[in-house]
Formats: structure tokens, sequence, C-alpha cells
């Protein structure tokens, strides 16, 4: 015996199974996410102190969104092509779909790589640097970057005190160096908030591109056997590709421009 | 389904995308613009991002047209998650006096113990 | 594996009949480890969730017997703890306060996390489900035996936990900031690690059971016509889906404070040993108390559901007659669900909140207790003008009742935030919720060991034994929970190694921490009855003379025995409801769901 309506809906709820999980599934995610914005929104309001903001690239934030909002198309386009039976089209919009999302990952790990090389440098005189890292041996530390003895002007990377600062080249003596960390989780609590985010954001992206290149390759092999059953597969995938766009509609401007 | 119904729900799906796409840049821009006040900025940007969020789920997602059962869960998790948020922030900012804002910054061997 | 021809011949025309006796032979690791059948996965669950129920068992018992004796080293297990985990942990056999933590904490976790939740809803929920709803599985197979399995690595996380420097978590159940991020050992990133595992595992089989409940119900299944153990599986699971993901949240958000060094739970000029911490600062420990008590007060309610949800059908089938108000009882147990979502903070009347807040969730919290109260009346008024069978689950069942409602009454004064303040934290608090969850859940848990045994082994359990086993348990529970409400109201302090001496306003209290102990060891040997009972009867009880030896009208009984792939011999299709039980006019005193009716 067969588990029952995994490819026909069930006549009094309208739905097959895995439209049921998976809605189930996507609402726990709610309360996850949820539960990590209540937090942001928590930690914010109650920080004492100059908030980060424009710490991190809008354009590339931009570029990405972009991304995952195409990948949204071409995934939606995909089960289309199912639901026309026409599976090399399936086949096409939904490896477009993976190469986006694969590009949208290997953006993130330019913008994570590019978090790891940024330094924030406090000295012993007083003075706070913060730039990117060009050398660094025992006696010095060089970065790109800005110095100031004002450390608030860092914060608001918007504002007109910190547009004033020039971008040089700055050497640091290492004996004067009072704290050196690179823009790491710890380094304050809006890094944290963003490696987090991101971070289980970007776990989801790649669940969602293990199942995507199951369904591209191995799985693809039920469009013969149980073609219904199948395009319900995409259906359901492609869902799961919404919210994970969903969420980065919030977590976009949250992070990148509040 | 037939293939034009199919047909023109892609025609729209791409419409839609391209609204949200269209919205996202909108967002952009709004954090660009001065209102003297920032809170005004974003405020402005997550009416956009609402309209963003159901256009995603309801048309993308297609919510809009899905079954009712679909949308009781939803409507349950919606109403959890607000009261989630709601009450940790009127928590956190209802107490008996200021005291939240007051931090020690002198290690605790430094100050008198009473043992 | 070996395949035969015809196997492969058979899987070519898949589809629709059944074709089981056609399978493949599949070999051990399909059939017992990784199986995707919803009763080995059942049972899977329920004898790794026992083991670690008598594991948090032990634990309890070595530290009542250090509580009671404080400062002498622990008989036979000290030398053997010192061997195992160091001198720093247990020097010269005494189980030193560290330990102690540790042991308190993992006792918390085990018992909650590993034990009694997945025994209810992964053991008893899986099994059952299904069958009580005529479906042949669940709706998602594969996804059934993923869960198990993170729960099964979960624990086997927990367990090693013990065993690494520092030994495991021994910041309470609770795990708060900045104590779990201040102790400098590894066995926290454990428990945090272990924790996503199992919540996981918990979110996968909460999808799992509501999917099957609304989709794979039988014909003439209405909602209305489900036991009311579907229901309580129902409502718990919703509870598991929509409250732990926060808790996941927060639990990688202190994972990161452990291992990354962030400061989501501390505050700025946070100070640890007298130095100031080396941390960003400005993070909140109250975020992780919100978060981690927004699941952990639903999760009292996944404790208690699928308790009252057997505790029903117990009751309805040895009274021989429907349950009282089945139509109250379901909308009751979705209420509680519901406002369940909205009680937490009465865990956080200490923290410092105004009246505001402390009068919203006292509010709540008092009409909480109003579905619950109902409930326990409608199971109450069910045995009245009843046949009652006092069998062994029948036993535990009734004594469920008022033992239940002591732990729900001394719930009171902990809701009400006033009173709160004296008894927060006190062995009040623990004489409460042991009240509700051991002679509470686990006597539901008994009892649906005991009732369904025979299902699931076509043997029964032997009925003197079992009430050994019930007479000890109920005497031993109430020597050990009832003085705690003393001790508490006299100031007792939970968690604390010397016994809470140091708090304790009126010393003379400090006796009765020999008294439980002499419970504690009661109600060890009471169990011992219980054990043996339970794997001899699997190939040497009584065996069962029908498929339907209680003479039940659910569904779960109208399978083979025991039931085999698929779970029935016939397609089912339901004509009423689940408790037709003494209906006038009927040859028998009970008509099953499945029962054709008579033209």
């Amino acid at each position: 015996m067969q588990i029952p309506y995994t490819s026909k809906p069930r006549p009094d709820t309208g739905l097959y199974n895995a439209k049921v999980g998976l809605w189930l599934f996507l609402a726990s995610e709610v309360m996850l996410f949820g539960g990590l914005f209540s937090a942001y929104i928590l930690l914010r309001t109650g920080h004492e102190g100059p908030w980060p903001r424009g710490w991190l690239s809008v354009p590339i934030g931009t570029f990405n969104t972009m991304v995952l909002i195409s990948s949204s198309i071409s995934a939606t386009m995909a089960w289309a092509a199912c639901k026309m039976g026409q599976f090399n089209r399936f086949k096409m919009f939904h490896g477009i779909t993976l190469l986006l999302a694969i590009l949208f990952l290997g953006v993130k790990s330019f913008e994570y790589r590019d978090k790891l090389t940024h330094y924030w440098v406090e000295t012993k005189s007083g003075v706070v640097a913060d730039g990117h890292l060009v050398k660094k041996t025992d006696t010095e530390v060089v970065l790109h970057g800005v110095r100031t003895s004002d450390a608030a002007v860092l914060y608001d990377r918007t504002s007109a005190d910190y547009k004033k600062l020039h971008h040089e080249e700055i050497t640091i003596p290492t004996a004067d160096i009072k704290k050196i960390s690179n823009y790491q989780p710890k380094l304050n609590i809006y890094l944290s908030l963003y490696w987090c985010i991101t971070g289980l954001h970007a776990l989801h992206l790649i669940g969602g591109i293990l199942v995507f290149g199951y369904l591209w390759g191995p799985g693809s092999s039920m469009w013969n056997r149980d073609r219904e059953r199948f395009t319900n597969r995409i259906e359901i995938a492609g869902l799961y590709w919404h919210f994970v766009d969903l969420v980065w509609v919030f977590v976009f401007p949250v992070l990148y421009l509040f | 389904m037939s293939d034009s119904t199919v047909d023109l729900n892609v025609r729209r799906y791409v419409m839609v995308s391209v609204t949200i796409a269209v919205a996202a840049l909108l967002v952009v821009g709004i954090s660009l613009m001065d209102f003297g006040n920032h809170r005004i900025n974003i405020g402005l940007s997550l009416v956009v991002i609402a309209v963003q969020a159901a256009l995603v789920l309801g048309f993308m997602m297609h919510l809009f047209s899905e079954k009712k059962l679909i949308y009781s869960v939803l409507g349950f998790t919606g109403f959890f998650l607000v009261f989630l948020m709601f009450l940790i922030l009127w928590a956190y900012g209802e107490v008996p006096d200021r005291a939240r804002t007051q931090h020690v910054t002198k290690p605790v061997a430094e100050q008198s113990t009473p043992h | 594996m070996a395949s035969s021809n015809a196997a492969t011949h058979s899987h070519a025309h898949d589809h629709a009949h059944a074709h089981d006796d056609h399978h493949a032979p599949t070999g051990f690791w399909t059939n017992y480890i990784f199986s995707t059948d919803h009763k080995v996965v059942g049972i899977q669950y329920g004898v790794t969730a026992l083991f670690f129920m008598l594991f948090g068992f032990g634990l309890m018992m070595m530290m009542r017997w250090q509580i009671a004796h404080p400062g002498e080293a622990l008989p036979v297990l000290g030398p053997l703890l010192e061997k195992l985990l160091g001198s720093n942990m247990a020097g010269k056999g005494i189980i030193s306060p560290d330990l102690y933590n540790s042991f308190g904490a993992m006792h918390g976790t085990i018992m909650v996390f590993l034990a009694i939740v997945p025994l209810a809803t992964g053991a008893f929920g899986n099994y059952l489900v299904p069958i009580q709803i005529g479906a042949i599985d669940m709706a998602f197979p594969k996804l059934n035996m993923a869960s198990f399995q993170l729960y099964f690595w979960g624990g086997v996380v927990m367990f090693t936990s013990f065993f690494v420097p520092g030994g495991a978590a021994q910041a309470g159940w609770t795990s708060y900031p900045p104590l779990a991020n201040a102790i400098p050992t590894d066995g926290q990133t454990y428990w945090l690690i272990g924790m996503v595992f199992l919540i996981s595992s918990s979110l996968l089989g909460s999808a799992n059971i509501i999917a099957t409940i609304i989709q794979l119900r039988a014909p003439g299944m209405t909602w209305m016509r489900m036991p009311f153990f579907v229901w309580s599986q129902f409502v718990a699971a919703f509870l598991l889906l929509l409250a732990f993901p926060p808790l996941e949240a927060a639990g990688v958000m202190q994972l990161m404070d452990k291992v990354f060094g962030t400061s989501f739970f501390l505050p700025t000029g946070l100070a640890v040993g007298g130095d100031l911490a080396n941390i960003s600062g400005g993070g909140s420990p109250l975020l992780w108390q919100h978060l981690f008590w927004f699941l952990a007060h639903p999760e009292v309610y996944v404790l208690i559901l699928p308790a009252l949800g057997i505790i029903s059908e117990i009751i309805a089938c040895n009274t021989r007659k429907p349950l009282w108000g089945y139509k109250t009882l379901v909308y009751s147990a979705l209420m509680l669900g519901f406002i369940s979502f909205i009680v937490w903070a009465h865990h956080m009347y200490m923290t410092g909140m105004s009246t505001k807040i402390a009068t919203f969730f006292q509010t709540t919290t008092m009409i909480i207790s109003i579905p619950s109260v109902i409930i326990l009346t409608c199971l109450l008024l069910s045995l009245w003008g009843g046949s009652i069978r006092f069998n062994t689950p029948m036993l535990f069942a009734t004594a469920f009742l008022p033992m239940f409602a002591i732990g729900g009454l001394t719930g009171l004064p902990l809701g009400f935030n006033y009173s709160d303040i004296h008894l927060h934290d006190t062995y009040y608090v623990i004489g409460h919720f042991h009240y509700v969850v051991a002679p509470g859940t686990i006597f539901a848990l008994f009892a649906g060991i005991y009732f369904w045994f025979p299902k699931v082994t076509g043997r029964h359990m032997n009925e003197f034994w079992g009430k050994v086993h019930f007479w000890g348990s109920l005497v031993f529970m109430n020597v050990i929970f009832m003085p705690m409400f003393s001790q508490g109201m006299g100031g007792m302090l939970r968690r604390m190694s010397d016994g809470g001496i140091n708090y304790l306003l009126r010393p003379e209290l400090l006796y009765m921490n020999k008294v439980i102990l002499y419970g504690a060891i009661g109600l060890a040997l009471a169990q011992i009855p219980f054990i043996i009972n339970f794997f001899q009867s699997i190939s040497g009880g009584k065996k069962v003379t029908s498929d339907n030896p209680w003479e039940a009208t659910t569904l779960d009984w109208q399978t083979p025995t025991p039931p085999g792939h698929g779970n029935f011999d016939r397609p089912m299709e339901v004509f009423r409801g689940p408790y037709e039980y003494s209906v006038p006019g009927h040859q028998t005193d009970f008509t099953p769901q499945n029962e054709k009716p008579k033209a």
C-alpha cells in the first residue's frame, strides 16, 4: 500500500502531503528568524552608545538581492515548465536557479572574507584606526583606511563627519596597539548579529542548494516514474526557495541599511 | 492546469518579481534620503518591506490562492511571533526605574562586599 | 542485502496494491536501525527514552544521597566516579559542588528532552497516531527515521559531555547566561550542540505528526471522531513546532558566545571572578530568559498533553463508558495550547519586571489554569457510574488524577507574582513540577506501556508485579515530593549542593532530606519489578487471546498483533466516534470505530 495524497490532493483539505509538511516547516522557520529579529530589535533599542551603520557594502548587498530575486523567478519558471511537461526547460531553469544560488553564496563569502581582512585598531595614544589590512609583521601593522581620535565618528559611516576622513595608508607600531581585531563576530554586538543572521540564512541557502542539486541530478529520475509527484516536489522546493528570499527581504535592509 | 493558464501565471510571477526588485531599490533609495530623524527612514522602509513581503508570500508562494488550512497555520504563527516580539520589548522597556542603563565598570573585588 | 529476482520484477509495477510480501528481503540495518516504519521508529524512541530516563533517575539518586549526607563519600559509586571523572570532580568519592551542579543540570535536561518528551511524542505518538487514525504510516516515513537519528545522536552528544574535561553543563537545564558562558569548560558547548540536534529532531517529528493527522485520516475519521489521544498529540506537536525555534535561535547565539566570544547575552561591564570580562558587551541576559521560556513554558504542556491523552484512552476503555465531555476536552486542549504561548514570563517574576508586565503574565497564567481544570474534571466525571476494571494501567490512570491535581494546584501560588517572590527558586517549585511530571506524566506513560504492551508484543505484562510497581511508585513518589513543599516554604533554595542550608529559614526541615532519600531508594526499588517485568514479558508474558484483549473501540485495537507493514489487514473505514462503549441494545459492551453499522 502506498501512502495516499503524495501527488493528488486530499479532497477535504485540497492539499497534498508535502505541501502541508512544508508550510508547517516554514511556520517554524518564521519563528526561528522571528526570534532572531526580536533579539536584534531588543539589543539595538537597548544599546548604549552609537550603533554601527553603513559598515556593509550596499551595492554588493543590492546585487545579491537582485541575484536572489532572479533565482526566485527561475525557480518558478522551472515549476511552470514541469507543469507544462517540458523536462528540458525545467532542467534549464532549475539549473539557472542553482547557479544563481551559488553566485549568491560566492558573493557572500567574498563579503565574509572582506570582513576578516578588515581591522579595527585602538592605540594606547587614543587613536582609532579602521581599514583593510595591508601588512602585519611583528613590529607593525599597516592598514589602508581611516584614523581618528574620536571613535564615535567611526560608527555611522553614512555621516558627514565620517566622510570627511581621508582614506590613507596607516602604519601602527605593534608596541602602540591596545586592541586589534578584525571584523569577526565578537568585535561588537552589531557584527555578532550580522554574522549570526546572515550565517544562518546562508546555511539555509546551502540546504536549499543541496535539495535543488539532488532534484536536478539523481532526483530527476522521478520525472519518468511519477511525473505529478515530481512536479509537486519542484513546487515545494520552490516554496522553500521563496522563503529564503523572503528572509533576505528583511535581512538586507535591517543589516545593510538601517 | 492548461498551458495558457500556466503561461499567464508565469507572466504574473515575472511582473511580481520585477515589482519586488524595484521595491528593493526603493528601500535602498529611502535609506539614502535625509528626513532629519533616522527613525523616519526606518519606518518608511518597513512599510515598503511589508509590501515586498506580502508580494513574495502572496504571489510567489501563492498564499493568496492557497487553502484555508495553510492560512490558519500561518495566522497562529504570526500571532505568536508578534507576541514574542512585543512582549519581550515591552518587558525590557517597562522596568520600575532607569536601573537598566546603569552598569558597573569597577571590578567587583574593589567594591566592598558583605562577606 | 541480497535481493531476489522476484523482488526486482515486482518493483517494476509499483503503485497501488499491497506488495509488502514481495519486497526484497531487507537486512538488519534497514529493519532495525534505519527503518522508516513508524512502529519501529516508535519502539526505537521508546527504548532509547527509557534508557535515558533510567540514567537521569540515577543522577537524581546520587544527588539526593549527597544532599542527605553532605561532605560524605558516595558509597560504591563514589570511587567509580572518581576514576571516571577525575579527582577534581569527585575527589575521595564525594560529589563536588561543580559535579553536583552538572548532575542537576543534566538530570533536568535528560528527563525533559531525552526521556519524557521523546517517550510521550516520539514513542507513543509515532507508534499510535497513524494506527489510531487508520493510516498505514506517517506522512513522511523517511523524515521520521531522520528525526529519530537526530534525537539519538543528540543524546550521544549530551551523554559524552560528562566525559569532557570539566564535565557536563553546570548551569541548570535553563542554561542562564552569564553563568553558562562564564564557566570556562566545554560541557556547556556540548549541551548547546546537543540541544540543536534535539530541537531539529523535534521539529521534523512534530511537522510529521501534524501533517499525518491532517492528511492521512481514514475515510469516515472526521476531526471529531478522533480519539482524544490523537488530539493531544496534535496540539503538543503544534507547541513543539512553533515554540522551539526561538530557543534554537537563542541556542545558536549562546553557542556563538561560547565558541566565537560574542556577547549576545553578556552585558557591558560584566565581571567574572573579579576581573572585567574581555568581551564586547552590549548583550542582554534577559534576552536569553525570554527566548528560553518562550519554549520552555509550552514545553511543559507538551509534557502533560500526551499524558492526558493516554489517560483518556485508558479511562474510557476501563470504565466501559464514553469519556465525559469529548468536545469540551478537545476545545480545552486547543485553548490550553494557544494560551501556553503567552504565559512564559511567570518564570521570570524575579527579574525586575514592572508590575504591569507581571500583572499581564499573571492574568494569562490564571486563565490557563481553567482549561487544565476542565480537562481534569471531565476525566474525573468520566469515572462516575463506570464499570471500572482495576487493572494495572487503570490504577496508574486513576492515581494520575489526584496527583496531577496536587501538581496543578501547587502551581497557583507560583503563578501569582506576589507569592512567587517568596517561593521562586525554592524546593516548593521542585515539588510542584515534579508532582505534575512524576506521579503525573510518568504515571501516564507507565499506564500507556502496560496498556499497549499486548498490542506491540502480543503478550501481557505480569499483573501482580505491575501492581507492586504501581503501589511502590505511588507511595514513594509522595514521600519524595510532598516534603519539598514544606522545605520550599521554609526557604530551602534549589540547585544548592549543600542542600540549601545557607538560605533555610527553618533548619528543623533539614531532616526531611533524609526522608526524601529513603523515598528515593524506595522508588528505585519499586522500579525493579517494572524493568524485569518489561523485558521478561516480551518473550515470556501471557500470550494475548485476541487482537483486542482490552475490548477497546479505537482503531489501534483493530489491527493484527503485532501490526505488520501497512498496519491493517484491510482498508479502514470509520463509522462512529471513538468511545462507543455500553451502547444500549448492542450485543457487546463496545463497538469498534470501524464496525459497519447494521443497515
